[in-house]
C-alpha cells in the first residue's frame, strides 16, 4: 500500500505530460479515494440506457445532498434534452454547453483536479469513455454562522465576524470594500492539509513589494498542515525568536477592511476565523477600532492613557523593587514610613515578594483559561481571597506589593492586542530581576536593552517602532492621538503606498 | 543571538569578579532603615559635638483589624558625642539596629552655644553629604541647647518632626518668624557683605499635661537669631522680628492693637503687606527708601462709638502707619547698632546700582551702613470688617 | 526612513542633541555660574552664534562633497599626509573624550545615588550593553534615539515647570556691562559641547539628504539655545549662583528640592533615567565615530571585528584617565574645554578657509 501510493504520487508529479496516466476513470478515483467510508460512488444510467452511463462521486457531509440531487442529478436523469441523445459524447457536449443549469460548473480533464474538487465539497460526474468529468460546487457542510466576535468586544461597529469558511469570509470582505481593485489571490499551503489561503490587497494602493514579499514567503512554506495560526505567523515573520508580535490578527471584518484600505496586505486562511494583517508595527497594537467610532478628543486621551499604561505596566514592579531596595530616598517621607511599617515582619525581601506575586498572577490567569466555566467562578473567588487577604494577614506578603502588582496587572489588560500583552508580561519579569540586581541602574539598562530589541525589529522592511522612529514624518495625528478625519489625509507613509491621499 | 549570550556571560563573570558585593552595600530594604526626621546639634565644649537624633518607633500595621493610623509612642532619643558630626554619626551606626537614613531629615536644631561658636562648621556635613537635602529647615535654640529642647518636646503623643512642622507652618499667625530653607540660608551665608538670620525657637509652658509628661514644655517659634559672619550675635523677637518680616515681604497674618480717641482698644488684623526697598543715590550719597503698603481689617473693637466714619478711619490709618513704622524702625536700629545687614539692603543696592556697588559701596558695607539714611514710608489702609459692622448696643454713652 | 544602514540628517541632529544633554546637565550650570555668576543665563546666546557659523561651514563643505564622510573631505582639501595627521589628532581627542564621559557616567552614579558601589560594575555593564548595540550599526541607535530624545525633552519640560514657581528673579539679575567679559569667557564651555555636531559628521557617509543640513542645523541651534537657557535659568534662579557654582551635580540638587503641594516630590529617579539614557547614546555614538575614524585612517574594510578589542581598550583607558573625580573635573575644565573648541570650531574654520583658497569648496 505504501509503495503503491508512492508510486501513484510519483506518477501524478509528472502531471500532464502523459495524458493517459492522468485520464479520468472511475476506477482510478476509486483507487485514490475508495478507502474512506464517507466517499460515495454511484453508477447511473441516463434514461435507463445502458450506453449512457456515468458515475458520480461525492463526499457525504461535504455536499448538500438536496442541492446535488435537485440541481444536478435530477436534470441529468430526467431532462428532456438528454432523452434524445444516443451517445455519451453528445451528452458531454450538451452538458458543456450548459444543459445542467447550475451556476458553478467546471470541466475537468485532469485526475488530480477532480480529486481535489471532490474533497473540497463538489460532486463529480464522470464519463469514463470520454475521460472527462464535470464537477459542481455543492458545498453544504455545517459551519458556524456569522455572529458576534467571541474574543473582541464590539460596541459601535458591525457585529459580524469571520467564520471558518474562506468563501464566506471573502464575501464579507467584498461587502465592505466594493471597489473592483480589491484582489484575492489564492494559494494552497500544506502538503497534507492543502489549506486554501487568500491574499488580499487593493491593486493600485498597496505597494507591490510587500505583496510580492508575502507571496514569496508563503510559497516557501513546506509544512504538513496549516491548522493553527502559529505556523503561518512563524513562516511569515522574519525573526523567529522574537517575543513581540509582528503580525496582527482580528476577528472583525471592519478592522480588517480598514487596514487593507490603508495599504496593508491581508491574509485569510480557510479553517481559521481570523484575518491576518501584515505588516504590523508596535503603534498598531495599541490602537483599537473603537477609537474610530468615538469622539476624537476622547479617543486621543484614551490613546495617550494606553501608552502611559503600557509603560507603567512594564516598569512599575521593577521600579517598586528598585526604589524600596536601593533608593528609599526617592519616596516621600510619609509614604516611606507607611511602606516600611506595612513590611514589618514579612520574611521575604521585596524582590522575592514581587516575583511571587507576579507568578501567582500568571498562575491565576492560566488557571482561568483552562477551567470549565462552572468551576471558574469558585476558583477566582478563592484566588482573590487567598492571595489577597490571607497572604497579607499571614505576613507572607506586604499589602503595598499586592497593590503594585494588581495595578500593573490590570494595566496590562488595557492593551488591545493579546500577544503584545504577553510579551510585556515576560519583560516585566526581566525588569524585576534587573532591578533587584542593581537598582535603578539595572532597570534603566533593561529599558535600553528592550528599546534596542524593538528598534532592531523590522516587519517586511518597515521598522517596528514606526511612526515614532525611522519614518520621515511623525504622523502623530493617527498613531499617538486620534485626530478627526480631516487631519488624516494621507495614508501612513511608511507603507509606501502608490496612492498617497486617503480621501479620494 | 549567540553573541548576546556570550556578552551576557562575560558581563556576569566580570561583575562577580569585581566583587558584586560592592553594590550590595547600597542595598537596604525599606523596613531596615531608620528614618530620622529631625536632628539636634550641640557644642559641649572641648571641641566636641553632640548629635541628638530622635528616632521613630515603628510598629507593623499590616493586616486587617489593626488601626490604620499608627499611634506613635514616645520617640527614642539617641545622643552621641564626637569630634565632628560625621564621627558621631558613624559611632551611632555601630550600635543602632537599623541603618540610618538622612534622606528624610526635615529639621535641624542648632544649640545656642554651637551657634555662638561657628555656625558654618555645623552645616558643612549637612550640605556636603549626599543624603541630607537642601530643603530642610534650620532652627536655632534660643537660650538653650538643642538637646534640652528635643528632650522637652518629646511627649508621648507627638512625633517631634510633626510638632516642629506644625509650628513652622503656622508662622503666619503672628508673623514674628518664618520658614527658612537651608539653601536660602547658605545663599545668605555665602554673601560676604551681609549677615544672615535663622528662625529661633524657645521653650515655654503652655499646655497642661498629665502623667509623665507633666513637666514637659512646649516649643514656640518666636523670632530670629542674627548671624554675623559665622557667629550668632543676638536675637530679635516680637515687634522687631515682625519688622523684619515686613521688610522681607513675609508678613501675612497678625494683630495690631490701636487705641481710639477714648482709649478703647481696636484690634486690627493684618491682611498682608508688600514692601519695596528702593535705594537712591542723591548728591553722591546713598539713601534707601523702604516703602510699605499694608492692608488691615478691623477684627475687634472694645468701645461703643461708631468708628466707621471717615475721620476716625483716617485716624486709625495714621495709627497703623505709626505702629508699622515703629516695627521697622526697631529692626533697622538693631541692624545699625550691631553693624549687621541682614535685611537685604546691600543686596538691593547691588541690584539697582551694580557698578557703583562693585566699585565703591561694597567695601566695608556692614560697617558703613549704619551711616546711611533709611527712610521708612508706610501706607496702610483699612480694607474691611466682617460680620457685624457697628458695635452692639452702640450709641450709648457708657462713660 | 533609512535605507539599509543610512540615517537622515534629522536623525543625526537628534543624536547630537541627546549627546549634548549629558555634559550640559553636568557641566554647564556650574561652570557658567562660576564664571559669569548671576548672568550665567546669557552665555548660550553667544555660543548660538558660534554654532550657526559651524553649521554654515559644514553645509558649505558638504555642498561639494556629497556623500562622503568628513574625513574624506579633509583628505581631499588638506592633502593626504596632512589630512591623516589631522584625523589622527581628532581620533586621539575623541578617544580621550569618550573615556572622560565613560568615567564621568560611572562617577556621577556613584556620587549621587550609589555611594558605596564600585564603579567597575557600572562600567562593565555599560560596556556590555554598548558592545551589543554597536555591532548592529548606527541605524538602530538612531531609531532608539528617536524615542529617547522626546522622552528626555518631555521630562525636562515637566521638571522645568515644577521648578518655575521657585525661581527668584533676584538670583538672575542684575546685568551690567561688567558682566560682558565673564559671560564671554563662560560661553566657551557651552560652545565646547555644541561643537560635537562636527563629530557627528565624521560618519557622514552614513547620512543621507545632506542638503538639509542648514535648515535642520538652525532648528537644532534654536532648540539647544532654548533648552540650555531654560536649564541655567531654572537651576541658578532657584538656588542662586553661589550654590550652583560649587555643586558638581547642580541640576540634581535643584531637582531634589522640588516639592509641589507637598505631594509631588522626590522626582529625581526620573532625572536619573534621562542621564542614563543620554549617557548611553553619547557613548555609543562616540564609539561608532571612533570606529569609523579608525576605519578611515587605517583603510579597513569593516570595523566590526574591532569592536571587541576597542571595548577592552576603552575599559583600561577609562581607569587610567584620572585617579579621582577631582582630577577628572580639572581635566574637563582646564583641558577638555579649550581642546574641544579648537578641534570643533577653529580647525574646521581653517579647513574651510584652505578649501576656499584651493577652490575645492
Amino acid at each position: 500500500m505504501f509503495f503503491k501510493k508512492n508510486h501513484k504520487l510519483e506518477e501524478n508529479k509528472e502531471v500532464s505530460k502523459i495524458v493517459t496516466e492522468n485520464t479520468i476513470t472511475t476506477q482510478k478515483i476509486k483507487d485514490i479515494l475508495g478507502k474512506s467510508s464517507d466517499v460515495t460512488f454511484r453508477r447511473m444510467n441516463i434514461n435507463g440506457n445502458k450506453n449512457l452511463s456515468f458515475s458520480s462521486v461525492h463526499i457525504n457531509g461535504m455536499v448538500d445532498s438536496l442541492k446535488a440531487s435537485e440541481f444536478i442529478l435530477q436534470p441529468i436523469l430526467t431532462n428532456e434534452v438528454f432523452k434524445k441523445s444516443m451517445t455519451t459524447e453528445e451528452i458531454v457536449k450538451l452538458i458543456e454547453e450548459g444543459s445542467i443549469y447550475y451556476a458553478s460548473q467546471t470541466t475537468r480533464k485532469d485526475l488530480n483536479e477532480v480529486v481535489k474538487d471532490v474533497i473540497d465539497g463538489s460532486i463529480a460526474i464522470i464519463f469514463d469513455k470520454e475521460n472527462i468529468a464535470f464537477t459542481f460546487d455543492v458545498k453544504g457542510f455545517e459551519h458556524r454562522s456569522v455572529s458576534e466576535p467571541t474574543s473582541e468586544n464590539v460596541r459601535k461597529g458591525g457585529k459580524d465576524c469571520f467564520v471558518e469558511v474562506l468563501r464566506v469570509n471573502t464575501a464579507t470582505i467584498r461587502r465592505r470594500i466594493k471597489t473592483s481593485s480589491l484582489v484575492f489571490e489564492e494559494k494552497l499551503v500544506g502538503e497534507q492539509s492543502l489549506t486554501k489561503i487568500a491574499i488580499i490587497y487593493i491593486d493600485g494602493i498597496t505597494n507591490v513589494e510587500i505583496v510580492d514579499n508575502v507571496k514569496k514567503k508563503i510559497d516557501e512554506i513546506h509544512i504538513d498542515d496549516l491548522i493553527s495560526i502559529g505556523k503561518l505567523s512563524e513562516y511569515i515573520t522574519e525573526k523567529k525568536y522574537s517575543l513581540f508580535p509582528m503580525i496582527d490578527y482580528t476577528e472583525r471584518p471592519d478592522k480588517f477592511c480598514a487596514d487593507i484600505n490603508e495599504g496593508r496586505v491581508g491574509i485569510i486562511v480557510d479553517g481559521l476565523p481570523l484575518g491576518v494583517i501584515v505588516p504590523a508595527e508596535l503603534a498598531k497594537f495599541i490602537q483599537a477600532p473603537e477609537d474610530y467610532s468615538q469622539d476624537p478628543i476622547f479617543s486621543s486621551l484614551i490613546r495617550i492613557l494606553r501608552y502611559i499604561l503600557v509603560i507603567l505596566t512594564v516598569v512599575l514592579p521593577g521600579l517598586y523593587v528598585a526604589i524600596t531596595t536601593f533608593h528609599s530616598e526617592m519616596i516621600p517621607t510619609e509614604l516611606a514610613i507607611s511602606i516600611a511599617q506595612s513590611k514589618e515582619g514579612v520574611p521575604f525581601p521585596v524582590f522575592l515578594e514581587v516575583i511571587i506575586m507576579l507568578i501567582a498572577f500568571e498562575v491565576l490567569v492560566e488557571a482561568g483559561l483552562h477551567l470549565p466555566r462552572t468551576i471558574g467562578q469558585a476558583v477566582s473567588i478563592v484566588g482573590a481571597l487567598v492571595v489577597g487577604e490571607a497572604a497579607v494577614n499571614a505576613k507572607l506578603i506586604s499589602p503595598a506589593v499586592v497593590i503594585v502588582i494588581a495595578a500593573a496587572a490590570i494595566a496590562s489588560y488595557t492593551i488591545p492586542n493579546q500577544d503584545l500583552s504577553n510579551a510585556i508580561r515576560v519583560w516585566r519579569f526581566i525588569f524585576v530581576i534587573f532591578s533587584s540586581l542593581a537598582g535603578l541602574f539595572g532597570l534603566y539598562m533593561g529599558v535600553i536593552l528592550l528599546l534596542f530589541i524593538l528598534a532592531r525589529m523590522e516587519s517586511f522592511g518597515i521598522p517596528y517602532l514606526v511612526p515614532y522612529a525611522g519614518s520621515k514624518s511623525k504622523e502623530i495625528s493617527d498613531s499617538f492621538l486620534r485626530m478627526p478625519n480631516y487631519f488624516n489625509e494621507k495614508r501612513p507613509s511608511f507603507l509606501k503606498t502608490y496612492n498617497k491621499k486617503r480621501q479620494g | 543571538m549567540k553573541r548576546a549570550f556570550v556578552y551576557l556571560l562575560i558581563c556576569i563573570i566580570s561583575v562577580s569578579l569585581t566583587g558584586c558585593g560592592e553594590i550590595y552595600m547600597d542595598k537596604h530594604e525599606i523596613n531596615e532603615i531608620d528614618l530620622i526626621r529631625a536632628v539636634g546639634l550641640d557644642n559641649i565644649g572641648d571641641n566636641n559635638i553632640r548629635m541628638i537624633l530622635p528616632l521613630l518607633e515603628t510598629q507593623s500595621t499590616g493586616g486587617r483589624g489593626s488601626s490604620e493610623s499608627s499611634s506613635p509612642g514616645q520617640s527614642r532619643i539617641v545622643k552621641e558625642d564626637g569630634r565632628t558630626i560625621f564621627e558621631a554619626e558613624v559611632k551611632v551606626h555601630s550600635y543602632l539596629m537599623k541603618d540610618l537614613s538622612w534622606h528624610h531629615v526635615q529639621f535641624v536644631i542648632i544649640g545656642e552655644e554651637a551657634a555662638k561658636e561657628d555656625i558654618v562648621k555645623y552645616f558643612d556635613f549637612i550640605t556636603r553629604d549626599h543624603e541630607p537635602r537642601l530643603s530642610m529647615l534650620p532652627l536655632i535654640a534660643e537660650n538653650d541647647s538643642a538637646e534640652n529642647i528635643i528632650d522637652q518636646i518629646n511627649t508621648s503623643n507627638t512625633v517631634i518632626a510633626k510638632k516642629l512642622k506644625t509650628i513652622t507652618d503656622g508662622t503666619g499667625a503672628r508673623s514674628v518668624s518664618s520658614k527658612l530653607e537651608l539653601h536660602d540660608l547658605i545663599k545668605m551665608l555665602d554673601n560676604k557683605y551681609a549677615s544672615s538670620y535663622i528662625p529661633s525657637i524657645r521653650l515655654v509652658k503652655r499646655i497642661e499635661r498629665q502623667g509623665e509628661d507633666k513637666d514637659k514644655k512646649d516649643v514656640e517659634l518666636n523670632g530670629y537669631a542674627i548671624i554675623k559672619g559665622r557667629r550668632l550675635i543676638g536675637y530679635i523677637n516680637d515687634d522687631t522680628a515682625r519688622g523684619l518680616n515686613f521688610i522681607k515681604n513675609k508678613a501675612e497674618d497678625g494683630v495690631i492693637i490701636l487705641k481710639d480717641k477714648n482709649g478703647n482698644q481696636i484690634s486690627m488684623e493684618m491682611l498682608g503687606a508688600h514692601t519695596d526697598i528702593i535705594p537712591k543715590i542723591k548728591d553722591n550719597k546713598l539713601e534707601v527708601d523702604i516703602k510699605v503698603e499694608a492692608g488691615f481689617a478691623i477684627a475687634e473693637y472694645e468701645g461703643y462709638k461708631d468708628i466707621f466714619d471717615k475721620k476716625t478711619l483716617d485716624e486709625i490709618v495714621k495709627a497703623e502707619n505709626k505702629i508699622v513704622k515703629q516695627n521697622i524702625d526697631s529692626v533697622v536700629n538693631y541692624a545699625k547698632k550691631n553693624k549687621a545687614d541682614f535685611m537685604g539692603i546691600g543686596d538691593s543696592v547691588y541690584h539697582k546700582y551694580p557698578v557703583e556697588w562693585d566699585d565703591y559701596y561694597k567695601k566695608n558695607w556692614e560697617d558703613n551702613f549704619a551711616n546711611i539714611k533709611i527712610n521708612i514710608d508706610v501706607k496702610s489702609k483699612v480694607s474691611r470688617t466682617f460680620n457685624l459692622r457697628e458695635v452692639t448696643r452702640g450709641k450709648e454713652n457708657k462713660k | 526612513m533609512s535605507q539599509k544602514g543610512k540615517i537622515t540628517v534629522y536623525q543625526a541632529m537628534l543624536l547630537f542633541i541627546t549627546a549634548t544633554y549629558t555634559p550640559a546637565v553636568r557641566l554647564i550650570s556650574s561652570v557658567t555660574s562660576k564664571e559669569a555668576k548671576q548672568a550665567a543665563w546669557l552665555t548660550p546666546f553667544i555660543s548660538f552664534i558660534l554654532f550657526i557659523i559651524l553649521i554654515f561651514i559644514i553645509h558649505s563643505i558638504y555642498r561639494k562633497y556629497k556623500d562622503v564622510s568628513f574625513m574624506d573631505a579633509i583628505y581631499d582639501i588638506m592633502g593626504s599626509f596632512l589630512g591623516k595627521i589631522i584625523v589622527f589628532l581628532y581620533l586621539i581627542t575623541l578617544i580621550i573624550l569618550l573615556a572622560l564621559y565613560f568615567r564621568y557616567f560611572a562617577e556621577r552614579l556613584a556620587m549621587s545615588i550609589y555611594p558605596h558601589a564600585d564603579i567597575n560594575f557600572f562600567i562593565i555593564v555599560m560596556l556590555g550593553v554598548v558592545g551589543i548595540t554597536l555591532r548592529h550599526g548606527i541605524v538602530n541607535i538612531a531609531r532608539m534615539n528617536e524615542i529617547i530624545l522626546p522622552f528626555i525633552t518631555v521630562i525636562f519640560i515637566l521638571l522645568s515647570l515644577l521648578l518655575l514657581p521657585n525661581i527668584k528673579i533676584e538670583n538672575l539679575t542684575p546685568i551690567s556691562y561688567k558682566d560682558i567679559l565673564p559671560v564671554f569667557n563662560a560661553s566657551f564651555s557651552v560652545t565646547a559641547i555644541w561643537v560635537y555636531v562636527l563629530f557627528v559628521f565624521f560618519i557622514g557617509d552614513k547620512i543621507k539628504n545632506k542638503e538639509e543640513i542648514k535648515s535642520y542645523g538652525i532648528k537644532t541651534g534654536v532648540f539647544l539655545l532654548v533648552y540650555t537657557v531654560l536649564m541655567i535659568v531654572t537651576s541658578v534662579g532657584v538656588e542662586g549662583y553661589s550654590i550652583i557654582a560649587r555643586a558638581p551635580l547642580s541640576y540634581f540638587i535643584v531637582i531634589r528640592d522640588v516639592s509641589i503641594f507637598g505631594i509631588i516630590e522626590r522626582v529625581e529617579s526620573i532625572l536619573i533615567a534621562t542621564w542614563l539614557l543620554s549617557d548611553f547614546i553619547i557613548i555609543s555614538v562616540f564609539s561608532y565615530i571612533i570606529l569609523e575614524l579608525l576605519k578611515s585612517l587605517f583603510n579597513f574594510n569593516d570595523a566590526k571585528p574591532l569592536v571587541n578589542v576597542f571595548i577592552i581598550l576603552l575599559y583600561f583607558l577609562t581607569f587610567y584617565l584620572a585617579i579621582n573625580v577631582f582630577e577628572l573635573g580639572a581635566y574637563s575644565e582646564k583641558f577638555a574645554i579649550p581642546s574641544n573648541v579648537i578641534f570643533g570650531l577653529v580647525i574646521p574654520c581653517i579647513i574651510w578657509g584652505v578649501g576656499k583658497v584651493r577652490r575645492k569648496v
